[in-house]
């Protein structure tokens, strides 16, 4: 099942702080990464990710090359952190949370890839927009387009309410 | 070439210049931990003058006394009182360092026991950058090697970073420090306030726990 989604841009707003809270944090210098853990919630503008572990994995190299840096950044691909740290991904595991212009997705864990600029949950994935609820094993969603496909080994199931506005 | 020289209290004005062969040890700690600002400053851009200055400070601070006691002393009931007693050197890379206590008191009865008042130590970070780092009070002992900072700590940095800790605990033998007072680090890139932080693994590995909250800046 194809749908469009809000999650554009999910987590690339570079003009928006980003608002992290957890009961702990772990920084890795070696392996460069960081690790929250416990009631992870990450906000910015109105997106908003909750889950209970969230590892940041940051770029081996600050950014490959003068001229593919330039691209990067100035196409805004990945959150970067002041001082040129560019995030390359956002493993959630444990009950996944996201929220983006009144949608709602949950899975059992997800990842958001700035590399490729996908966001990807598995397991018991929902996605709920408005009223009508999409339900399946995996969601992927394409963060260039906001267009979301939902897989499953069984049957993917819709729920539209009438007079509710289709997913297109 | 790395050397070290003592600038001695007001009271005789005497400067003194050798270096110390037991300092070419803390003087690799330093720079190691010097060098691994520049990683950290990459993995959390705003913590890396943090564990510089503090752990810098103590690469260095064993230095300020055997030398430092042939300068402005005085004996009073608490113990051998050092006046001002200042230490500045450079590290590798030229980068220069500079320690200064208001007042040291080395005990009579443990002499391993130093009690600093007013401690300051300006470190340069090579890259332009130098941090600064005060403490009202602190104690250090000479054989564990733990320097307690149990008034505070107040780091500043020149690329408008600034870190408090109501109280910090470092062990140098071990790489370690750990403050759980409550932590907070605040910078033009963001900042990171945690009930608790321990540096581990010289600072390889930073835990912030009770409680964390980060905000990250846009990129200017």
């Amino acid at each position: 099942q194809q749908l469009q989604t809000g999650f554009a841009d999910f987590g690339q707003d570079q003009s928006t702080p980003i608002e992290i809270e957890a009961d702990a944090l772990e920084v890795q210098d070696k392996k460069n990464t960081a690790v929250f853990t416990g009631n992870v919630t990450v906000r910015q503008g109105n997106a908003a990710l909750q889950t209970s572990r969230l590892t940041v994995v940051y770029s081996q190299s600050a950014l490959p090359s003068p001229d593919k840096a330039t691209a990067a950044t100035t196409s805004g691909k990945a959150p970067s952190t002041p001082g040129d740290q560019r995030i390359s991904r956002l493993e959630a595991t444990g009950e996944v949370l996201l929220e983006s212009d009144g949608q709602t997705a949950t899975g059992n864990d997800g990842v958001i890839d700035f590399d490729t600029n996908t966001l990807a949950l598995n397991g018991n994935v929902t996605l709920t927009q408005g009223d009508n609820v999409v339900t399946g094993d995996k969601l992927t969603v394409d963060l260039n387009t906001g267009i979301a496909r939902v897989q499953s080994t069984g049957r993917v199931r819709v729920l539209l309410s009438p007079g509710g506005n289709r997913p297109n | 070439m790395t050397d070290a020289a003592v600038i001695s209290g007001p009271a005789s004005g005497q400067q003194h210049a050798f270096a110390v062969p037991a300092r070419r040890r803390e003087e690799k700690r330093a720079l190691a931990n010097t060098r691994r600002v520049k990683r950290l400053r990459i993995v959390v851009p705003t913590l890396g003058f943090l564990i510089a200055a503090v752990l810098t400070v103590g690469a260095v601070l064993p230095k300020l006394f055997p030398i430092a006691a042939l300068a402005g002393l005085s004996l009073t009931a608490d113990g051998l009182v050092m006046n001002e007693p200042r230490l500045a050197g450079h590290l590798g890379g030229g980068r220069r360092y500079e320690v200064v206590a208001s007042r040291a008191v080395q005990s009579l009865l443990t002499p391993s026991h130093l009690a600093l008042e007013g401690l300051q130590a300006n470190l340069d970070m090579g890259d332009g950058e130098s941090v600064a780092m005060h403490s009202a009070g602190a104690t250090y002992d000479t054989n564990t090697e733990v320097l307690n900072l149990a008034d505070g700590v107040r780091i500043n940095s020149t690329d408008g970073s600034k870190a408090s800790l109501e109280s910090a605990t470092v062990f140098f033998q071990d790489g370690r420090m750990e403050s759980e007072a409550g932590i907070s680090i605040n910078s033009p890139r963001g900042n990171i306030r945690a009930g608790r932080i321990d540096v581990l693994e010289g600072g390889d590995l930073i835990r912030f726990s009770d409680g964390v909250a980060i905000t990250i800046n846009p990129a200017t």
